[in-house]
């Protein structure tokens, strides 16, 4: 009956409060509303200004046009030759940043060197730095690619001019195969001097870009000097016969063959894939294996019931038993039989019924407005939350406990909020976190309740035997620890 | 009168009898002391507090405690329902230390602060439910206790109302009832009249009077002084010591030295004439207020009066007015504390003429 009479009185104080209630459920959900509706997947374009030297102006219509092919990341304001003036226009926020494009940079690559483009800003925040220097990285690796494709279009381009001396030189090969088997010196010779005029026009064509030729096979020397190396072998041939049977000469020339044709069909290869293929062999695609497709607004779902859940339980808490002090309801107590077990199961049922009510609100309208999606089992959805909520009372009694005032009650509050903004994994995930620090969000309710709400909620998973250890056997303690406390401080009051 | 020590008329019990009344409490004695203190005392560390505090209490009657505001009544009050532990000297309730009080004794007794403990959401009628059930009382003991409650302390319309539309003498009320509506047999009060209209107090002192005689005891604290008169006893504490525990007409005589006379002649007072009347009734102070009137202290106004009158009529004096005169209480309490103030202030003026 006493405990009962506790219960009422807290969940009297709350449903009294109906403002109280309406902004608790409407809240969180109009924020999630407003970010679901605002938020832009993608940033808007970089402004950019070119600097380029006079020389290099030429370029310019070049460069402009590669950027402009860059899914319109980057879009060029305006170009200029002075970095001043450029810096001057990022100064005043006319442009998010500055270009500057170095001397003359083909010559440069043709030098042996990379050609280096600085890219200036004047952003402060972290994750937007981050956000320029990938798409800065994104905009040239693009523009490497296009040029790689470029010169490998080329190239296969070139190396057609190939493909007659290689059926030419293939066929050499076998006619001086032929007059080896046959022990015609002579004819072998002849047909040497052919295939080797062959070899040579390839040799003489061949350009460096013909190296992805060979690149194509790992186990195979590059095109110009195998070519190379064919020629010499040719040429040390010995052509003379033994009682009219095929000669080891034969046996090499049947192997030259092969190598010509294998060229020949490594050349063929080259020239029928796609340039970007070969700029870009390798590709990588991520498939989620979870049963539903999440959202952005999904995913912070579970973290905007879990932060409202917990931070109103520990506001509650806190503050009830500090105002229960203040009142002089602590030192009435104190002399009426009633114990601590009373006073703290009391206030726990009200307060989780309360916090009930609220979670019940918001959790329909985050279901069926939002339709985000719960593949677990809704008893571990409730479950969850249920734990989360008596573990954050504990919090919020033993905060309740020993502190001295409303305002400290209400700030200590507000440290466990902000802690578990940035700890919980909440905005960010966890293992960006250092292990030490990872202690302090294993202590916040919420790191457990959150992971746990996204497992049930995503995966579809079970509450693991973590989150039963952390909330429930942390509640326990919790309260154990608000009943010594609190013994304390009512036979003190 | 004058004090050069801590008054020594304050009843002192002694080690043995207290000893006995006790064990006697302990067993549920009726008549024996409902509240016993033997020295106690509660030092802050500031120095403030109450000191070396001795007091008897007897069951079912009113203790009014009157102090100046600071002077330690709160914390008395405080020390006697065990809020606070005594820093020295032994109190009991009800035969318990008050910090160690059993669930039964707890249920017997009743707690209103200084500061009224309501929840302003909370409705009148809810309030006085959540104090009810605190005492684990039935809901239909609870129903009939609380309409109760509220017709005493006149807030029967109020029920439905919350706190936060109560004003601060309606407030202090319902406190008042959540303090009273489990019916305890030991009530502590902490200045349950601030803030009330007259009307409505003289009704509260009746009930309370009512209360008494139903057997219950009530520890008052109150600045109102002229509310000593509805006690049995009256406590008076001054800067942490209790310098007067005495019946209100016994405050009186301890406040001037006996019972007061006023005398008013048809003729001029003479000095011959002033000293035979002190001499007649052996005053301890015989002082003229006016041309015909004067005021003497006696030991016992009743006996003096009419042996006064009589003589003054063989000397062929007329008399134009003769009664004892009843000091209001306010006077008292300011003598009483004035008293024991200049008593203090000579004793360790005294002291440190012996140092130097």
């Amino acid at each position: 009956m006493k405990v009962v009479a506790f219960a009422r009185k807290e969940l009297v104080d709350i449903v009294r409060q109906p403002r109280l209630l309406l902004t608790l459920i409407l809240g969180p959900f109009l924020i999630l509303a407003l970010f679901a509706a605002g938020y832009q997947r993608s940033a808007g374009a970089m402004r950019a200004v070119l600097v380029v030297s006079e020389q290099d102006m030429k370029l310019l219509n070049e460069l402009e046009d590669r950027l402009a092919e860059l899914n319109r990341s980057i879009v060029v304001q305006e170009t200029t030759e002075s970095q001043e003036e450029a810096l001057e226009i990022l100064r005043r926020g006319n442009a998010d940043a500055v270009v500057v494009v170095p001397p003359d940079p083909y010559g440069t690559v043709r030098g042996g060197d990379q050609a280096l483009f600085v890219l200036l800003h004047d952003t402060q925040d972290p994750f937007e730095q981050a956000t320029i220097r990938l798409t800065a990285r994104a905009a040239i690796d693009e523009m490497n690619r296009e040029l790689l494709a470029e010169a490998i279009s080329t190239g296969q381009r070139e190396t057609a001019d190939f493909n007659p001396f290689l059926t030419a030189s293939r066929e050499s090969a076998v006619a001086l195969r032929t007059a080896l088997e046959a022990g015609d010196t002579a004819a072998a010779e002849a047909e040497r001097s052919v295939l080797e005029t062959h070899l040579a026009s390839i040799d003489e064509q061949i350009t460096p870009a013909d190296s992805l030729v060979a690149a194509l096979d790992g186990d195979r020397p590059e095109s110009n000097r195998q070519v190379t190396a064919l020629r010499q072998r040719i040429a040390a041939l010995d052509l003379s016969t033994t009682d009219g049977t095929p000669t080891s000469a034969a046996q090499e020339v049947r192997t030259i063959e092969a190598e010509i044709e294998d060229l020949e069909s490594t050349l063929s290869q080259f020239q029928t894939i796609a340039p970007d293929v070969l700029v870009s062999p390798l590709a990588v695609d991520t498939e989620l294996i979870s049963p539903v497709e999440v959202t952005l607004t999904d995913f912070y779902a579970p973290g905007v019931i879990a932060l409202l859940l917990q931070h109103l339980a520990i506001t509650f808490a806190a503050m009830s038993l500090v105002r229960e002090r203040s009142l002089g309801a602590t030192e009435v107590f104190g002399i009426a039989p009633v114990g601590p077990s009373h006073i703290l199961i009391g206030k726990y049922l009200g307060y989780t019924i309360g916090a009930g009510v609220i979670a019940l609100g918001l959790n329909t309208l985050l279901l069926t407005v939002f339709e985000v999606p719960l593949a677990g089992s809704m008893a571990a959805f409730v479950t969850i939350q249920l734990l989360l909520t008596l573990a954050s009372l504990g919090v919020g009694f033993v905060i309740s406990s020993i502190v001295s005032t409303d305002h400290q009650a209400v700030n200590a509050a507000m440290i466990v909020l902000l802690l578990s903004i940035f700890f919980s994994g909440f905005f960010l995930s966890l293992d960006r976190l250092l292990p030490e620090v990872r202690v302090v969000s294993w202590m916040l309710p919420i790191t457990h309740a959150l992971d746990s709400l996204r497992d049930v909620m995503f995966r579809g998973a079970p509450i693991d035997l973590r989150t039963w250890i952390a909330l429930g056997g942390g509640s326990l303690v919790l309260y154990a620890v608000s009943w010594l406390l609190m013994r304390r401080r009512v036979g003190a009051a | 009168m004058r004090f050069t020590e801590p008054p020594r008329w304050v009843p002192v019990v002694h080690d043995q009898r207290g000893a006995f009344l006790i064990e006697q409490q302990r067993h549920g004695h009726p008549n024996e002391p409902a509240i016993n203190a033997r020295r106690a005392s509660k030092v802050f560390a500031t120095g403030d507090g109450v000191h070396d505090m001795d007091l008897a209490v007897p069951s079912g009657s009113i203790f009014g405690f009157i102090g100046p505001s600071g002077a330690g009544k709160t914390t008395a009050v405080r020390m006697l329902t065990g809020a606070i532990e005594p820093t020295d000297g032994q109190v009991t309730v009800l035969g318990q230390a008050p910090t160690s009080f059993d669930h039964r004794t707890r249920s017997q007794i009743g707690y209103m602060p200084q500061l009224s403990v309501l929840y302003d959401n909370l409705s009148v009628a809810d309030n006085l439910k959540f104090f009810a059930s605190l005492y684990g009382m039935t809901r239909r003991r609870t129903e009939a206790a609380r309409n109760e409650m509220l017709e005493f302390v006149d807030l029967g319309d109020h029920r439905d109302k919350r706190v936060t539309e109560l004003s601060g003498g309606m407030r202090r009320r319902l406190s008042l009832a959540a303090t009273l509506v489990h019916e305890p047999r030991m009530i502590f009060l902490d200045e349950p009249t601030a803030g009330i209209d007259p009307v409505l107090r003289r009704r509260l002192w009746d009930h309370f009077t009512e209360m008494r005689d139903e057997g219950r005891t009530l520890f008052i604290t109150t600045q109102y002084v002229g509310e000593a008169a509805y006690c049995d006893r009256v406590g008076v504490i001054a800067d942490g010591r209790l310098i007067a525990d005495e019946t209100p007409d016994g405050l009186r005589r301890a406040a001037f030295g006996g019972d007061i006379v006023h005398l008013e002649l048809e003729q001029p007072l003479s000095t011959d004439l002033i000293r035979d009347i002190s001499n007649l009734v052996s005053a301890t102070a015989c002082q003229p207020y006016s041309m015909r009137g004067l005021r003497i202290v006696v030991e016992e106004a009743a006996l003096s009066l009419p042996e006064l009158t009589t003589w003054l009529a063989s000397q062929g004096v007329s008399v134009a007015q003769a009664e004892e005169h009843m000091p209001p209480f306010d006077d008292v309490f300011v003598e009483l504390v004035e008293e024991y103030r200049a008593a203090t202030t000579d004793t360790s003026t005294e002291g440190e003429r012996v140092v130097a």
